[in-house]
């Protein structure tokens, strides 16, 4: 059967350090790429705007501060991976919540470097 | 004349012709030669069998007037359209730069696409990154437009040198607008900017370049390989002086800058005396902001003269350090009494040097500006206002200098601002300014601060 999707991009830019073998990094800023592959259920079609207020709302919490400031990277180290993880539950919740499917999800730090996780 | 007073008089001399003679006049006539040489020596570039696509990036904000011209000179640019795709990043205009951009959309056969991203120029230049994907990029300011060939020398010059990873292009102000300014005194001021412009980038920038160390291109026109942008962690968010920050990566990773001196793009002459005292403090605050971020936790004073970038910062085309210490000196020697026609002699002379380095270099930016017959013709009109160049340009570096005292000041919140903080830093900077020089309490904190 076809499986039919979109793609969503969102930006998230925010300062962030990460702390690797008890060494605490420096701050520094991100303009994170995170790119969503949504798969539609049922109806034919997804009016944009539904999905990226969902997401803008999400990511308004981060816009502009500091990570470790703001849960739950107050708590857990907000590398690319968790970070990334974090993202894919909540987005999935939130999605899934409209009735679609989140398939698909990469947040990259560089065009060049990417995590991706996977339905 | 007794001894003693001989002796006064030819240690006056020495340190006061000698200094400025040594470290800022010899070296800048071997820089003019050398400049000169090179351009004679220079090829031109070859063509391309195959010109490759490019992306060209604009931030947008409240661009609404100047889009349009911008766009226009791309359009009409020798570059084939087919080859371009210009991503226009909005980074919260309230104006209708949006209505512009459609309107362009349909008069003009050019890719254009619209992104919105969050406020401030690196965080749209960043969006802009991830969607770019031709195999240069280019930058550019959208108040300002390209000369016709530009795009397609800059193009050149990646192609015919694979050792090249970043270039930055030529700014100059619109002699068109200069000509039409009202006011007198604003039209004097302006071609006096004009030929630091000049100057700026076709000696000062050109011959960092030739000795492979220039450390800031200009965020109103530069330009990337796509695979050297890649490796960097794109712009940095965190300061006004994002330009200079992507220079210093590129740097950091061995990859060589260069400028690309044929290729020019337009900018507005300045609005008048304030917004060049607000844009040159900028300026000097975000590069030693930049400067600072580079070298947290390492700096030491001994180690500072040896420091490339630091001497860079401070012997750049302005001059900073040099000038600091004879302008010093004027003072205490006015304070400890000397003869003031001796004191005035020596300025004069200092002053005659001057507009002799002046006019070497007036004389080696005219052969780089030789194949552009509008701005050589405009060029030629202000030769004589290499006489009081130096007056402007010892203007310019005062306001330099009060830049790096506001930057001293700010030195212990380096960390980050968002944008509306950045412009409320800025205006207390520089509503302060004249403070700082005029109480003597706030003139000690400062020097508790100096030692960086």
């Amino acid at each position: 059967m076809l499986t039919k999707m979109y793609q969503y991009k969102f930006y998230l830019d925010a300062n962030h350090y990460v702390v690797f073998d008890d060494k605490v990094g420096e701050i520094h800023p991100h303009t994170w790429e995170i790119a969503l592959g949504i798969q539609l259920v049922g109806k034919d079609v997804i009016p944009f705007y539904i999905i990226e207020e969902e997401i803008k709302d999400e990511l308004a919490i981060y816009q502009n501060k500091l990570l470790n400031e703001i849960k739950p990277f107050d708590t857990l180290n907000p590398t690319l991976e968790n970070i990334g993880d974090y993202f894919t539950n909540s987005f999935t919740k939130r999605i899934a919540n409209q009735g679609w499917n989140l398939r698909t999800f990469m947040i990259s730090e560089t065009p060049s470097r990417s995590y991706i996780t996977l339905y | 004349m007794n001894q003693a007073m001989f002796t006064s008089e030819v240690f006056f001399w020495l340190s006061w012709i000698l200094i400025p003679l040594l470290v800022e006049i010899i070296p800048s006539i071997g820089s003019a030669f050398l400049l000169m040489f090179k351009r004679f020596k220079q090829n031109k570039d070859p063509i391309p069998t195959l010109y490759p696509e490019i992306s060209i990036l604009i931030p947008v904000y409240n661009s609404a007037n100047t889009l349009e011209a911008c766009l226009n000179s791309i359009d009409k640019s020798t570059y084939d359209n087919e080859l371009i795709s210009v991503l226009l990043i909005d980074n919260g205009s309230k104006d209708n730069s949006y209505e512009v951009f459609q309107a362009c959309q349909l008069k003009y056969d050019l890719s254009i696409q619209w992104l919105s991203s969050n406020q401030g120029k690196s965080k749209a230049l960043n969006k802009g990154l991830f969607n770019a994907n031709g195999k240069y990029i280019i930058n550019v300011d959208s108040d300002g437009y390209f000369e016709a060939n530009s795009i397609t020398n800059m193009v050149n010059r990646f192609e015919s040198d694979l050792n090249l990873h970043c270039l930055t292009g030529v700014i100059l102000t619109d002699y068109k607008l200069i000509k039409k300014t009202k006011s007198f005194l604003l039209r004097q001021v302006r071609k006096l900017e004009y030929m630091e412009y000049c100057q700026a980038f076709l000696v000062g920038r050109n011959y960092n370049a030739a000795n492979n160390s220039m450390f800031t291109i200009s965020g109103a026109y530069s330009a990337f390989r796509k695979s050297t942008i890649m490796n960097t962690f794109l712009y940095n968010t965190n300061t006004i002086c994002e330009d200079a920050h992507i220079t210093y990566q590129i740097k950091a990773k061995k990859m060589n800058v260069g400028i690309c001196e044929n290729a020019i793009f337009y900018v507005e002459p300045i609005d008048d005396l304030n917004k060049l005292y607000v844009q040159r403090q900028r300026w000097q605050i975000g590069e030693l902001e930049v400067f600072h971020m580079f070298k947290q936790g390492k700096l030491k004073v001994k180690n500072l003269m040896k420091d490339k970038i630091f001497s860079v910062l401070l012997f750049d085309h302005t001059f900073t350090f040099p000038r600091l210490i004879w302008f010093f000196a004027l003072i205490a020697l006015s304070i400890r009494n000397y003869p003031i026609m001796t004191v005035a002699y020596a300025s004069f002379i200092i002053y005659a040097l001057y507009v002799l380095t002046g006019i070497l270099y007036y004389f080696s930016v005219r052969v780089y500006l030789n194949p552009f017959k509008a701005d050589l013709k405009f060029y030629n009109h202000i030769f004589l206002y290499t006489l009081i160049y130096p007056l402007y340009n010892f203007y310019v570096f005062i306001l330099r200098f009060m830049g790096i005292i506001n930057s001293i000041n700010r030195a212990s919140s380096w960390k980050t601002f968002n944008f509306s903080d950045e412009l409320e830093i800025m205006k207390n900077i520089i509503k302060n300014d004249f403070r700082i020089f005029k109480k003597s309490e706030d003139i000690s904190n400062v020097n508790e601060n100096v030692s960086i």
